[in-house]
């Protein structure tokens, strides 16, 4: 029998003898993307989790997407990644969202049967090739001069790779705080990672703590319904998979409401004669919170005079009474949650099966991180997720394949693969952890990005598919998005080449849409005040379907509105040419920040401190003045001077 | 005489010197002519205070005052451009800014927290904000403009048939106050002006080609266009008549008649120099004299009508007192901010963005675009003020709104 394992006779450990390409530490919403893609690529993966059971666990709010979260989603879904099929397959209540916005800015959202959503991700992990699954927890991070060589876990076992990428989450030195009580935990019944928190400090990454917080779960059956608002899903489903979106599939799992009810001035009253039990104000959590997801306790302090405050009830699943009280995330006391929950109109006779808690936990400055995610003091170590300070199942599974793709990358030979700011929020993401660094758990908003018009969530295939295909995935769902946007493509220059004669006149008048004969189809769209109706009507004008297009009634609308926008959305595009420039004039590496006179004293701390790769990324680095880029562009000018000559 | 600097307090913040030496061109010329032969280069234009911002002992805005210091002449000028340098533009930038970051952060809030139950702003408050930004865009060109005069100084033409007095009372003028009577360069500039100093204004004034009724040859008639020209882009005007003249021509057809008609549309502002006072017949009053001279010409601005005699001085001291006034009065507001043409191109390109703004409000489009344009326009702001980061708008959010479910 060939050995797997050899026990090394000094140590007492056991070495797993197979050498790994990749492992990921951690199984959550970053870990299973980075092991799926790596395993996806052909190379072989060992994924480490604490509990099998618990494998893209979601630890807070039963939902995947929503405005600028649901982009990303998509982005991960075009890049080859898995969420956006899990919660396509296990969604209880769809919802695009922004729809009367223009489409930059709408935004999938989906409440998930939370525990056939996890089934779902770990179903899919174990029928990914070349992916080992293992129960364990790594006690220790193996480095040998500078490079990654393996882990150690807390059984006594040593795993080899050059390539580890660290997805922790929260259970870094997790500290739960219910009021007064507080005990470790990586999340509410799961035991945190003690030990690993301390091999990453030995190896000289800072650690800091964060706080969040979640809300009571509530017995479903005991909810007075007739109080509340429904709030149904979407009547067309709009997925999130391309695959899905391609194939005009339909929700795999029966669609169900969600309600809506209000907080009153009764229970602020409450909640504020009791505040100083709650250990954001006792002065027992010290670390920071996200702003704008507060706690409801901060929410009564920080904005006295709002009268109420929303809160939805979300189903956790359809197996399930659990209801998820979004809105009322809170660290009072269990007594305190009972009865402030009990003061909610059709919560009265509401019984907590959870009860809401903040947790504590360790992340590591994501300025330690190379825009590919690798830190930069050890060879092989990528982080990714909450790790890095961020927060969110979205922004983790981001972070989680763009590390894997760079494992990928590094194992190919290849250049880093690093997504631009004008190229994805996955960009905007990491770009912003890795120079501003954090002061918050992270979220991903729309207004973090500059190139807003240019990133939508219908056309993230069409931003990212390629690189998938780089990788040897996509290729069947490539083809079919490439014949979607040629179709786009000789749809809109019919509509430049068409105008009106005096049939269309006629018809849109009665639609009290003057024209004037010769006019272009095109210039129509420009108008204000064109609705889905007259679109339509225009289109039955342009002769696409000679061609053998068809067109359906929100590709219509998609195309009305690049065309109505263009203006608008060329100007971002020409923005994106001058910080491309930019974004291409690389520092050298060598730079001694020490050795260039006039940098102001905070630009140069910073300087050396997050080493920008490009004067680019230099210039977004806050306390970095343009005159700080004028004196170091003047620095590499003489620089290079002298290296010519 | 030679002063050096020791580095960082120059004004560059580099090791610098001053060299003082005798006005006489020649040895000037010869001085910097040794400096270049042992290596020396000529700055090039701002090259100087290039480097002090470069070295952090300026910021643009103050970069810009610089070169409004040394282009000044006027004391008014002069402390306009110190109010510059002192930050105060960069003051009015940062709270214009910061109304266009809130409005910015309101509707930034309308498209990334759909989920909140928060009141947004409302369509009629969003036309009002930015209603009230581009009124205060305006008024700050509007005053800019005004300060531009400042620039080439307060512009005064004398005009007048030939014989009236002009140069006389040019050198009037010249004599009583400090004024430089200047040579200008070149052979076709034919008339004469003066700077002068007056209330802390730099005032310029010039004497234009005598005007003839019948000019007969074709050089006189196109001096004639020229002083005519040159009196529109004036501020004041000194049209000057000989009182003495009995039968005073109506200005009716002639030349002068154009001006008058002109400043019933324009801001010129028009003083009635009926000279030659003294030797008029007693029977003779300003009256007769508007209606004989002026023929019911409607005026827009105030004109005045001063009776001189510039040989004898007399009225003069009136005419300078009303001169002083009307000066004072067409003096911009101290609080307007003289900008260079780049710092009002800026402007001039915030207010298209804002009026594109209001316009996609109105016509309820989306809300994206709009954003979009309003963001542009806070990043053309960022390049004044030379800061290009992006501004903590989700911690203006946060602030304004209760965010978080």
């Amino acid at each position: 029998m060939p050995e797997v394992l050899k026990k090394n006779s000094k140590s007492g450990y056991f070495r797993f003898l197979k050498k790994f390409d990749c492992i990921v530490i951690g199984a959550g919403h970053a870990g299973a993307e980075a092991a799926h893609i790596t395993a996806k690529a052909g190379f072989q993966t060992l994924l480490i989790t604490m509990n099998v059971d618990t494998i893209a666990q979601m630890s807070c709010n039963p939902a995947i997407g929503g405005v600028a979260k649901g982009h990303i989603v998509r982005e991960v879904d075009a890049l080859g990644g898995i969420m956006g099929k899990a919660i396509d397959r296990t969604g209880i209540h769809f919802k695009m969202l922004n729809q009367s916005k223009g489409p930059a800015v709408w935004s999938p959202r989906a409440q998930a049967d939370k525990k056939l959503y996890q089934q779902e991700i770990k179903f899919f992990l174990e029928n990914t090739e070349n992916l080992q699954i293992l129960q364990d927890t790594v006690s220790q991070i193996i480095v040998k001069n500078k490079k990654v060589q393996g882990v150690l876990t807390s059984r006594g076992f040593e795993y080899l790779s050059n390539n580890i990428i660290v997805t922790t989450g929260t259970f870094l030195r997790g500290l739960i705080h219910i009021g007064e009580f507080e005990f470790k935990a990586g999340r509410f019944g799961d035991k945190s990672s003690e030990d690993l928190s301390a091999s990453i400090l030995s190896m000289g990454f800072p650690i800091k703590r964060l706080k969040t917080g979640t809300p009571p779960r509530i017995d479903g059956k005991t909810i007075n319904y007739e109080k509340t608002t429904i709030q149904p899903p979407d009547n067309v489903w709009q997925p999130f998979s391309y695959e899905n979106e391609y194939a005009h599939k339909k929700p795999n799992l029966k669609q169900i409401n969600c309600h809506i009810t209000y907080t009153n001035h009764k229970m602020h009253e409450y909640i504020r004669k009791n505040i100083g039990r709650s250990p954001l104000y006792s002065g027992k959590i010290q670390s920071t919170g996200p702003r704008y997801c507060p706690s409801i306790e901060d929410k009564i302090v920080r904005f006295a005079d709002k009268e109420r405050h929303q809160i939805f009830l979300e189903p956790e699943g359809l197996n399930t009474q659990e209801v998820y009280c979004n809105g009322i995330s809170t660290s009072l006391p269990e007594d305190i949650q009972w009865k402030f929950v009990r003061s909610i109109p059709a919560l009265e006779e509401a019984v907590i099966i959870r009860p809401g808690y903040a947790i504590e936990y360790d992340y590591v400055s994501p300025t330690e991180l190379t825009p590919w995610l690798e830190t930069k003091k050890i060879n092989g170590l990528f982080f990714a997720g909450q790790i890095n300070g961020t927060t969110g199942y979205e922004e983790a599974a981001g972070q989680g394949l763009m590390a894997g793709y760079n494992v990928i990358q590094k194992l190919l030979k290849k250049p880093a693969f690093v997504l631009q700011r004008d190229e994805a929020y996955i960009g905007v993401l990491i770009d912003d952890l890795v120079t501003k660094g954090v002061d918050e758990p992270y979220r991903m908003f729309t207004s973090r990005a500059e190139y807003r018009l240019l990133l939508r969530q219908d056309n993230a295939d069409k931003r990212l598919m390629k690189y998938a295909k780089e990788i040897g995935l996509q290729k069947e769902i490539f083809k079919e998005m490439n014949e979607r946007y040629k179709k786009y493509f000789e749809v809109k220059k019919l509509i430049k080449n068409t105008k009106t004669d005096n049939v269309h006149i006629k018809k849109l008048k009665a639609k009290e849409v003057e024209v004037q004969k010769g006019t272009t189809i095109e210039s129509i769209f420009k108008r204000p005040q064109i609705t889905s109706d007259i679109i339509s009507l225009i289109f039955d004008f342009v002769s696409y379907k000679k061609n053998g297009i068809k067109l359906s009634q929100k590709e219509k609308e998609l195309i009305a509105m690049e065309i109505k926008y263009e203006g608008y959305i060329e100007r971002e595009k020409s923005k994106t040419k001058r910080r491309l420039e930019a974004d291409l004039k690389k520092i050298p590496e060598k730079i001694n920040y020490d050795k260039i006179e006039g940098l102001k004293y905070e630009a140069r701390q910073k300087l050396k401190k997050i080493k920008p790769l490009t004067i680019g990324q230099a210039s977004r680095i806050s306390g970095v003045d343009p005159s700080d880029i004028d004196v170091l562009l003047l620095y590499m000018k003489a620089l290079n001077l002298k290296l010519k000559y | 005489m030679v002063i050096p600097f020791i580095e960082p307090y120059s004004y560059t913040g580099e090791e610098s010197a001053e060299i003082h030496c005798h006005g006489n061109p020649l040895i000037l010329k010869n001085i910097l002519k040794i400096l270049f032969e042992i290596g020396f280069q000529k700055a090039e234009p701002g090259e100087f205070t290039k480097r002090a911002y470069l070295n952090n002992k300026l910021d643009l805005t103050q970069a810009e005052a610089v070169k409004e210091i040394i282009e000044s002449r006027g004391e008014k000028e002069l402390q306009n451009a110190l109010y510059l340098k002192e930050g105060i533009f960069k003051k009015h930038i940062l709270a214009f800014k910061s109304k266009l970051l809130n409005l910015l952060a309101d509707l930034s809030a309308e498209l990334d927290f759909i989920d909140e139950d928060i009141q947004f702003t409302s369509k009629k408050n969003k036309i009002n904000i930015l209603n009230s930004l581009i009124k205060d865009i305006k008024e700050l060109l509007k005053n800019a403009n005004e300060m531009e005069r400042y620039r080439d100084g307060i512009e005064i033409s004398i005009l007048g048939f030939t014989n009236v007095g002009k140069s006389s009372l040019l050198n009037y003028f010249a004599g009583s106050d400090r004024a430089i009577v200047s040579e200008l360069p070149g052979t076709t500039r034919d008339y004469l002006e003066i700077l002068m100093n007056i209330k802390g204004m730099p005032v310029k004034m010039i004497d234009t080609a005598g005007i003839r009724d019948n000019a007969e040859n074709t050089i006189e008639k196109e001096g004639i266009r020229r002083s005519i020209n040159k009196a529109k882009e004036s501020d004041i005007l000194f049209i000057l008549l000989d009182a003495s003249l009995e039968k005073s021509k109506s200005l009716k057809n002639s030349p002068l008649d154009q001006l008058c008609k002109l400043a019933e549309k324009t801001n010129l502002i028009i003083f009635f120099i009926l000279n030659k006072w003294d030797i008029v017949h007693n029977s003779w009053k300003v009256e007769n004299f508007k209606n004989v001279v002026i023929n019911k010409i409607k005026f827009k601005n105030k004109v005045f009508y001063e009776k001189t005699s510039v040989k004898s001085e007399y009225g003069l001291k009136s005419l300078q007192n009303n001169l002083h006034k009307v000066i004072l009065s067409i003096s911009p507001h101290t609080d307007g901010i003289m900008m260079s043409a780049w710092q009002k191109e800026i402007f001039e390109e915030v207010l298209v963005e804002l009026e594109e703004s209001l316009n996609l409000i109105l016509l309820n489009e989306a809300l994206e675009v709009i954003v979009s344009c309003i963001q542009n326009s806070v990043d053309l702001l960022g390049k004044l003020t030379g800061e290009v980061q992006s501004e903590d708008l989700l911690g203006r959010i946060f602030s304004r709104f209760c965010i978080g479910k």
